[in-house]
């Protein structure tokens, strides 16, 4: 009985997890197949490659550069405050932790829109260049990277004794932060 | 904690770039690949923007299965 019950469950997970990736999968077999304007041919080639890689150089070059400096700058920032979130306790921390969530609750056209008119005049004018895109990514990305680590941090605090050893070895702070899993 | 933040690194990577507030940032030259299939996808360029999909696709999944394979030792904090 417990078997059947394994058999179950294990392709009652593989048919969720194939349904999810069949847009996935229809995209990348589509892309092999030649389109005439809206209409589909069924003649695969790799002429939608060579016409991308001839012509989005710069796109996939500036997607690649924004989103790693994006993420890098998401890193710097949601790692120190989701140690800070994990391990600390004041209403400093309650009110950073809403701060730090708030992004999540503002569409990303309303995010957009307020850099823009932020800034668009002044001291400091980014519309029209790069950084502000990269900006908004960190800012639109960072709840999500805090919420992962403060996590991740309470679970090691939770399960481990690595605070107190690293207190009675008389390791610094960034001794058990470092070593947290 | 490394593997939480290559992980996290590779899923922002892989998420940041959309095309939610591209599309009101973005100017000329600054175009992302998102913004390349919107246009191509409005033009006649279907074919185009499938196969960029299809490489972001596979931009987003190399790193996270690189992580995975790299800092298997760290799963947990991969989760």
């Amino acid at each position: 009985m417990r078997r059947h019950c394994e058999i179950a469950a294990t392709t009652c997970a593989w048919s969720i997890v194939l349904l999810a990736l069949v847009p996935f999968i229809a995209i990348v077999a589509l892309s092999f197949m030649q389109f005439r304007g809206p209409v589909l041919h069924a003649a695969f080639s790799m002429r939608n490659y060579v016409d991308l890689f001839a012509t989005a150089g710069g796109p996939l070059a500036n997607t690649l550069l924004f989103a790693t400096l994006a993420a890098c700058g998401a890193a710097l920032i949601g790692v120190p405050v989701g140690w800070v979130l994990a391990r600390t306790r004041s209403p400093w921390t309650s009110l950073l932790d809403v701060t730090a969530t708030l992004p999540f609750a503002v569409p990303g056209t309303v995010l957009a829109i307020g850099l823009v008119i932020a800034f668009n005049s002044g001291g400091l004018v980014l519309t029209g260049g790069w950084l502000i895109m990269v900006l908004a990514y960190t800012v639109r990305k960072l709840p999500s990277r805090c919420a992962r680590r403060a996590r991740s941090f309470t679970r090691s605090t939770r399960h481990s004794k690595r605070r107190p050893s690293a207190w009675v070895f008389r390791r610094c702070a960034p001794y058990s932060f470092w070593s947290s899993r | 904690m490394l593997g939480g933040i290559v992980s996290g690194r590779c899923w922002h990577g892989s998420r940041g770039v959309r095309v939610v507030s591209t599309v009101v940032l973005y100017s000329g030259p600054w175009r992302t690949l998102t913004i390349f299939m919107f246009q191509a996808l409005e033009g006649t360029g279907a074919g185009v923007a499938v196969a960029a999909a299809s490489v972001l696709i596979a931009i987003t999944l190399v790193p996270v299965l690189a992580a995975y394979r790299l800092l298997r030792r760290y799963e947990l904090s991969m989760l």
